[in-house]
C-alpha cells in the first residue's frame, strides 16, 4: 500500500477528538487539526514542557501519517534547509536533505524550535510556507512543489527566558496561525504521570500540585523561569528507581532555581512552595 | 481531620527551618544546604536601629512570600503594625504584631518566631481570601455572639486553608499555642459575681479554649465540649469546595443556640471579659493612634517602620548578602554588617526647582568660566605628516628626490579629535553637611552649588558626560541618582537633603561602578567627590584609600573637593580644599588638564 492509499483508507481529514496518554485542551486540538487539514501552517507555543514537540509526533501518529522532525535550530546557513555538498567518488556531490524529500510526500514535518536560528535562515523556505508552496533549488536545478497534503506544524519557546531565541521576521509569524498550549489541569496532570510515567497517585497529585504553583509564581515573576511536566517526569523517574520523595524533590524542582540570595532566593521560594503541599 | 501524628512533628521542630535554612529536602542532616538565612536576635536586640530593620525586612519578605504563594503575589502586603500600618482588608494590608519579634517567649528561636508570625500572616490573609463581606459588616445581637462568630470564622478559615495547603496547616498550629497556651492565664475564666453572667462567660471563655487551643482543651461543661464537636463535624471534613460553600453566619447561630439555649436575654448589656475582648480585636493589633503606653511591644517605632518600609520598596541591590549573614549570625565576628547599597531616583518635589533655581543664580557668573576652564578639551587639532610617499608635495623635502620618493606631505584638521571626559560627581549628603561652610552657607548648600556648577558647566558640551550622585548611610548605603545622561532633569539637583552618616568608601566604590558600566568604552573617567572630609570611621575610611588607589590602576582619576573644615588627608590623591568659586574653578581646571594630559 503506498502513503496516499494508507492515507485514503484512514480518512484523511477527519479530527481525533483525544490523543492517547497525551493531555491537550479539546477546543484546541479540533482548531489545530482543521487548520493543519486545510492547509494552513501552525505554530505551537507555550512554557517549555507544556508537550509542543511532543504534540506534532502525536497528531502523525493518530492520523497515520508520515512524520519528519527538522531541528531548525542546527540549521546554520540559508541552504542547509535543501542539502548539503559532499566528496564522493573523486567529485563533489549535493546530497539533497531529508526535508526535501518530506515536503513532496503527505505527512508533517515539524520545524520544531524555530526561532533557535537568525531570521535570515528562515528566508530561502518563505516560498514553501506561503501560498506559492513551492521552492527553486540552486544546487539541483530543480523546482520543488510541495504536496498538498504535507502539514507545517512549528513549535516555539518565546519570551525573555529563553536566551538562545531570536525575534523572529513579522513574514514569518504571518504565515503561521498560533496555538498556544498550557500545562494541564492539576488532576490530568497527575493521572497522566500516574498512567504513563508510573507515579504513585499521591506522588503524581503532589508533584502536579507543585509544578502548577511554580509555574503560577513564573507567571507571576516571582520566579525567573517556568516549570513545565519535565521536572515533574524526572522526579517519578527517580522515585521509581528508589529514591525517597524529599531527595527526588531536591535533585529535580530545587536544583533548577538559584540558591543565590539566602532567604530571599528562588530555591527558597520553592522550598516553600513544596512545603506548602507536603503532608 | 488533623491527624494527631502531624501534630507530634509540629510540635518539636520548627517548620519555617525547611526553608530557612534551605535544608529542608536535606536527607543528610550534615548537607551543606543554604548558608543560615536570617538573623540573630543580637541584631534585632542591638541598638542600631539599621540592623533591627535589616533583619525585620529579611523576615517580612520571607512571610509576604509564603501570603503570595497561597493568595498569588501582591494580593496582600504585610507589614508590622505601627500607628500607621493597620490590618485593613480594603486595601488588603496585613499587619502583624512585632511583639513574638521583640519579646520573644522563652525558649523560641529565630525560627520558631517566624513560625508564629507566618501562622498569623496567614490567618489574617486567609480571612480576607475566604470569610464573607457580611462577617466583617453585620453587628452581632451581642459579644457572646461575636465571640462565637469569630471562633466559628477562625477555625473555618484555617482549616479550609489547611486543605488547600496542608503542608501549612502547622503554622496556624504554631500560632494559636503562641497566641492561646502561652500564658493560659490571660485566657481562662476569671469568675463573676453575677451568677448569670459568671456562666455565660465561662461557656464562652471555655469554648474559645476547646476550639483554639492546642493543648487539647477539655471544658468542665459537659454541653461547651458537646458543641465543639458539633462545630468539628461541621467544618472539619476533607473537601473543600463542599467547606467554601458553607455559611457560616448560619452554622454559628446554631453554635450559639446549642450554647446557650435561650439564656441570653435581649434587653441586658452583657459586659465581656478583657481577654475575649481582645480576641474579638484580634488583627488590630494596632494601638489606637494618640495612645502613649510606653510598654506596647506589639506597635514598632515609626522610625522603624519607615526605615522597613524603605528597604522592601526601593529595589535593593545587596552588596554582600552572604557577609551580612555571616555578621548577624557569629557575635565575635567584629565588622558591622556590610550595609546594602541602594540606588534610588528621588522624585522631584515641590521645592528641588527653586533650590536648584537658587544654586544656579549663584553659580551663573562662574559657568562659562569652568567651561573655558575645559575647553582645551575640544580644540580643533591640525595633524602634519611629513615624509609620505604621496600627498601634497612637500617643497622641503624635495632636496631628497634624487635617492626617496618620500617628497609628500598630509594635512589634516581633526575635529572630532576632541577630549571625551566620562566626570562622575559624588556628592556627600551626610547630616554633617548641615554646618556651615563659611559665608552663611552650609556645606549640603555649597555642595549642591557645586554640582549644580559643574552640570550647567558641562551640559552643553558634547564630548563630556555627567553623572551625579548623593550618597549617605541611613538603613542602607543611599545612593541618589541626581543627574546622568539617562536623567536630565536638572531640578532633581534640588534633593540634596543632609541626613545619615557617610559611607564615603562604599560610595566611591559605587559611583565608579555606575561610571564605568555606563560611561563610553576608552573614555577617560573622572571621579570628583565633593565632601566635608568626615567619613565613617572604620573600614569606610581605609575603604577610601583602597578604592582611590584601585581606580587610579584602572585609569580613572579621582579628585577631592573638600568644603569642610577640617582638611584632613585620609586617601585622595588630589584634594582642593574651598576657597572660594573662582579659586575652586580655576585649581579644578588646571589639575584636571595635568592629570588628562599625563596620560
Amino acid at each position: 500500500m503506498t502513503i496516499e492509499q494508507n492515507i485514503q483508507a484512514d480518512r484523511w481529514g477527519v479530527n481525533v477528538e483525544s490523543l492517547p496518554k497525551f493531555w491537550v485542551d479539546a477546543e484546541k486540538l479540533s482548531i489545530i487539526q482543521d487548520l493543519m487539514f486545510s492547509g494552513i501552517n501552525v505554530m505551537l507555543t507555550g512554557d517549555p514542557g507544556t508537550g509542543k514537540t511532543d504534540l506534532t509526533k502525536r497528531l502523525a501518529q493518530a492520523h497515520n501519517l508520515p512524520f519528519h522532525r527538522v531541528n531548525v535550530g542546527a540549521i546554520r546557513t540559508p541552504r542547509d534547509w535543501f542539502g548539503h555538498w559532499e566528496f564522493i567518488g573523486g567529485q563533489t556531490v549535493f546530497i539533497p536533505s531529508e526535508f526535501v524529500e518530506a515536503i513532496q510526500r503527505p505527512g508533517i514535518v515539524a520545524l520544531d524550535e524555530f526561532n533557535r536560528v537568525t531570521p535570515d535562515i528562515h528566508n530561502s523556505i518563505y516560498t514553501i510556507l506561503d501560498h506559492n508552496r513551492e521552492v527553486y533549488i540552486e544546487e539541483t536545478k530543480q523546482h520543488i512543489s510541495v504536496h498538498p497534503k504535507c502539514i507545517f506544524i512549528a513549535t516555539e519557546n518565546r519570551g525573555r527566558s529563553h536566551t538562545g531565541t531570536f525575534m523572529e521576521d513579522t513574514a514569518v509569524g504571518d504565515r503561521f496561525e498560533t496555538i498556544q498550549l498550557e500545562l494541564p489541569p492539576v488532576e490530568t496532570m497527575a493521572h497522566l504521570l500516574e498512567a504513563v510515567y508510573g507515579a504513585t497517585a499521591d506522588q503524581a497529585l503532589l508533584l502536579s500540585r507543585i509544578t502548577h504553583k511554580l509555574n503560577i509564581l513564573y507567571h507571576e515573576e516571582s520566579l525567573s523561569r517556568p516549570s513545565g511536566f519535565r521536572p515533574a517526569i524526572s522526579a517519578t523517574a527517580l522515585l521509581k528507581r528508589g529514591q525517597s520523595l524529599h531527595t527526588a524533590l531536591k535533585y529535580t524542582f530545587v536544583n533548577r532555581f538559584s540558591p543565590e540570595g539566602g532567604v530571599d532566593s528562588e530555591q527558597t521560594t520553592v522550598l516553600q512552595v513544596i512545603q506548602a503541599y507536603l503532608k | 481531620m488533623v491527624v494527631p501524628n502531624q501534630v507530634e512533628t509540629w510540635k518539636n521542630k520548627s517548620l519555617s527551618d525547611f526553608w530557612l535554612t534551605g535544608r529542608g529536602l536535606e536527607q543528610n542532616k550534615n548537607g551543606m544546604g543554604q548558608p543560615y538565612a536570617l538573623f540573630s536576635h543580637k541584631l534585632l536586640a542591638s541598638e542600631d536601629t539599621d540592623a533591627q530593620a535589616m533583619a525585620m525586612t529579611a523576615i517580612l519578605g520571607a512571610v509576604s512570600r509564603v501570603i503570595d504563594i497561597v493568595h498569588g503575589r501582591n494580593k496582600f502586603t504585610v507589614n508590622f503594625s505601627s500607628k500607621e500600618a493597620r490590618t485593613h482588608f480594603a486595601t488588603k494590608q496585613i499587619a502583624l504584631s512585632a511583639e513574638p519579634l521583640l519579646e520573644p517567649p522563652q525558649g523560641y528561636l529565630m525560627p520558631d518566631i517566624v513560625d508564629v508570625l507566618t501562622g498569623m500572616a496567614l490567618h489574617e490573609a486567609a480571612h480576607a481570601q475566604f470569610s464573607k463581606p457580611e462577617y466583617y459588616t453585620e453587628m452581632p445581637g451581642n459579644p457572646f455572639m461575636a465571640v462565637i462568630r469569630n471562633v466559628v470564622e477562625d477555625v473555618y478559615v484555617e482549616h479550609l486553608t489547611s486543605l488547600y495547603y496542608p503542608g501549612y496547616a502547622g503554622y496556624f498550629w504554631k500560632y494559636r499555642r503562641y497566641e492561646f497556651d502561652l500564658h493560659p492565664e490571660k485566657w481562662a475564666h476569671k469568675p463573676k459575681k453575677d451568677l448569670m453572667d459568671n456562666e455565660l462567660n465561662l461557656r464562652a471563655s471555655d469554648f474559645l479554649l476547646v476550639m483554639r487551643s492546642t493543648r487539647d482543651y477539655v471544658s468542665n461543661v459537659a454541653r461547651v465540649n458537646k458543641v465543639a464537636e458539633l462545630l468539628k463535624k461541621t467544618i472539619y471534613i476533607d473537601n473543600p469546595v463542599r467547606l467554601e460553600k458553607l455559611n457560616t453566619r448560619n452554622v454559628s447561630k446554631k453554635i450559639y443556640d446549642e450554647l446557650y439555649g435561650n439564656m441570653i436575654q435581649q434587653d441586658i448589656a452583657y459586659s465581656l471579659p478583657s481577654s475575649l475582648l481582645d480576641y474579638n480585636n484580634r488583627g488590630n493589633h494596632q494601638a489606637e493612634p494618640g495612645s502613649t503606653n510606653k510598654d506596647n511591644k506589639t506597635n514598632i517605632p515609626s522610625d522603624l517602620q519607615n526605615l522597613i518600609q524603605n528597604m522592601r520598596q526601593e529595589q535593593l541591590q545587596v552588596a554582600n548578602m552572604g557577609e551580612l549573614m555571616e555578621a548577624g549570625l557569629d557575635p565575635d565576628y567584629p565588622p558591622p554588617p556590610p550595609p546594602m547599597v541602594v540606588f534610588r531616583r528621588p522624585l522631584i518635589d515641590e521645592g528641588a526647582a527653586e533650590r536648584y533655581e537658587q544654586s544656579r543664580s549663584v553659580v551663573k557668573p562662574f559657568v562659562i568660566r569652568l567651561r573655558n576652564r575645559l575647553s582645551w578639551a575640544n580644540t580643533r587639532q591640525v595633524i602634519n605628516q611629513y615624509q609620505l610617499p604621496s600627498g601634497e608635495l612637500d617643497e622641503d623635502s624635495l632636496y631628497q628626490a634624487s635617492y626617496s620618493n618620500k617628497i609628500f606631505r598630509r594635512t589634516e584638521i581633526i575635529n572630532t579629535r576632541t577630549r571625551n571626559l566620562d566626570i562622575g560627581l559624588l556628592v556627600d549628603t551626610s547630616a554633617s553637611m548641615v554646618y556651615p561652610a563659611g559665608e552663611g552657607l552650609s556645606r549640603i548648600e555649597l555642595a549642591r552649588n557645586l554640582a549644580t556648577l559643574f552640570v550647567e558647566a558641562l551640559e552643553p558640551v558634547d564630548s563630556v558626560r555627567t553623572w551625579v550622585f548623593g550618597f549617605n548611610l541611613k538603613g542602607a548605603v543611599n545612593m541618589t541618582e541626581l543627574y546622568s545622561p539617562q536623567l536630565m532633569n536638572k531640578a532633581r539637583l534640588g534633593m540634596t537633603g543632609a541626613e545619615g552618616t557617610t559611607p564615603e568608601g562604599t560610595a566611591l566604590k559605587y559611583a565608579a561602578l555606575r561610571l564605568l558600566s555606563e560611561g563610553r568604552a576608552l573614555v577617560q573617567k573622572v571621579l570628583v567627590v565633593i565632601a566635608d572630609g568626615n567619613p565613617n570611621p572604620g573600614p569606610e575610611t581605609k575603604l577610601v584609600k583602597e578604592q582611590v588607589r584601585r581606580l587610579k590602576s584602572q585609569g580613572c582619576k579621582t579628585i577631592n573637593i573638600l568644603v569642610g573644615d577640617r582638611p584632613l588627608e585620609y586617601g585622595y590623591q588630589y584634594t582642593i580644599p574651598w576657597t572660594d568659586y573662582y579659586t575652586v574653578t580655576t585649581e579644578f581646571g588646571r589639575l584636571l588638564k595635568k592629570l588628562v594630559e599625563e596620560e
